[in-house]
């Protein structure tokens, strides 16, 4: 379960490509992944190891908004990367 | 192949081909327009997606989508309104030294279901129809139809419509952002595991997400009602001209 104290980290065989402000993903196994600039956004900050609620401070602050407002949408995107293995979880 | 022989395809230029003695030819026909023809334009460097393409105003027009979603028949609809078939089943794109995607032309002829035959005008006794064994759950059969002027040259690829099936009276074009449209390129990736084995995987994602990154896509809700193709045909050709600068 990833919450504000984890530490997170894209996983290094994960490649990105540029769509224009979103991004591909491509994980080690071949599987491709679009992302939206959101996503994008949130995966630039976690290229070095990252404190979650850095991140969603972070974001909040690139997109003019709360941190609460943020909060949710940030932790499910990081939740879904996780699934799909695309980022390692240093700290739960 | 099990029941149809064995193939080999080398250095995207020669096909050989031992066919089993009870494949019938339309079977072996089959195999050589799709899967030989598919794994011999990824030996020779292409990008290959599932799908038929026509040429408006001399650019190409591609629609991709689930089997049965009527991109053929799409396709034939739209040649009847006087545009030349750019391909069918097998869309070959190669990327030129600006980067600029191009549609490379395929076959002369269309290979759709016989219950569109009668939307599109086409007397099914008039055509050859495909001898296959693998019958239709719905007892359809399939017919070619030949494009009377098809392409002859690579065309630049203008744009893409997903076709999605009709579940009611809609027929609408709604546009698709970067992200979303790589995942519908990569569903229409025919035979990626062959581009992946000769490509590398590497290559294959710089290249999918290139087409994604320039290449407009739209989603195409074709209405529920089959006998509305040419209407969705001519709302296509109005889409692609509305978009001319």
């Amino acid at each position: 379960m990833i919450s504000r104290r984890s530490i997170v980290q894209a996983r290094a065989d994960v490649r990105r490509e540029d769509l224009g402000g979103e991004s591909a993903l491509m994980d080690a196994a071949g599987s491709v992944y679009g992302i939206d600039g959101v996503g994008a956004a949130v995966w630039a900050e976690i290229a070095a190891p990252a404190v979650v609620g850095r991140v969603i401070r972070n974001i909040a602050d690139a997109y003019g908004v709360e941190q609460r407002t943020a909060e949710p949408g940030v932790l499910a995107f990081l939740a879904q990367m996780g699934r799909f293995g695309l980022l390692d979880i240093i700290l739960d | 192949m099990e029941g149809l022989g064995r193939f080999r395809v080398r250095d995207g230029e020669r096909v050989i081909v031992d066919s089993d003695p009870h494949a019938t030819p339309d079977e072996v026909d089959g195999l050589l327009l799709g899967s030989v023809t598919v794994a011999l334009a990824w030996q020779r460097g292409l990008l290959v997606l599932h799908g038929a393409a026509v040429a408006i105003d001399g650019q190409a027009v591609l629609f991709v989508g689930p089997p049965g979603c009527g991109k053929s028949s799409l396709a034939v609809a739209l040649v009847g309104l006087g545009h030349p078939l750019v391909t069918d089943d097998v869309c070959a794109v190669a990327f030129d030294p600006e980067g600029v995607p191009t549609v490379q032309p395929g076959t002369p002829f269309v290979r759709v279901w016989s219950d569109v035959l009668p939307t599109l005008g086409l007397d099914p006794g008039a055509l050859r129809r495909i001898d296959t064994r693998a019958t239709d759950p719905a007892g359809r059969q399939k017919y070619f139809v030949d494009a009377a002027q098809p392409a002859t040259q690579p065309l630049p690829l203008a744009r893409i419509y997903q076709v999605l099936p009709g579940k009611d009276a809609t027929l609408s074009i709604t546009p698709v952002n970067p992200s979303l449209r790589l995942s519908t390129l990569v569903s229409a990736t025919y035979h990626r595991e062959i581009g992946d084995e000769i490509g590398g995987r590497d290559a294959y994602f710089e290249r999918i997400t290139a087409l994604a990154r320039t290449t407009p896509l739209f989603r195409l809700r074709r209405p529920a009602d089959a006998t509305r193709l040419r209407e969705v045909a001519r709302t296509v050709e109005v889409d692609v001209r509305g978009a001319k600068p």
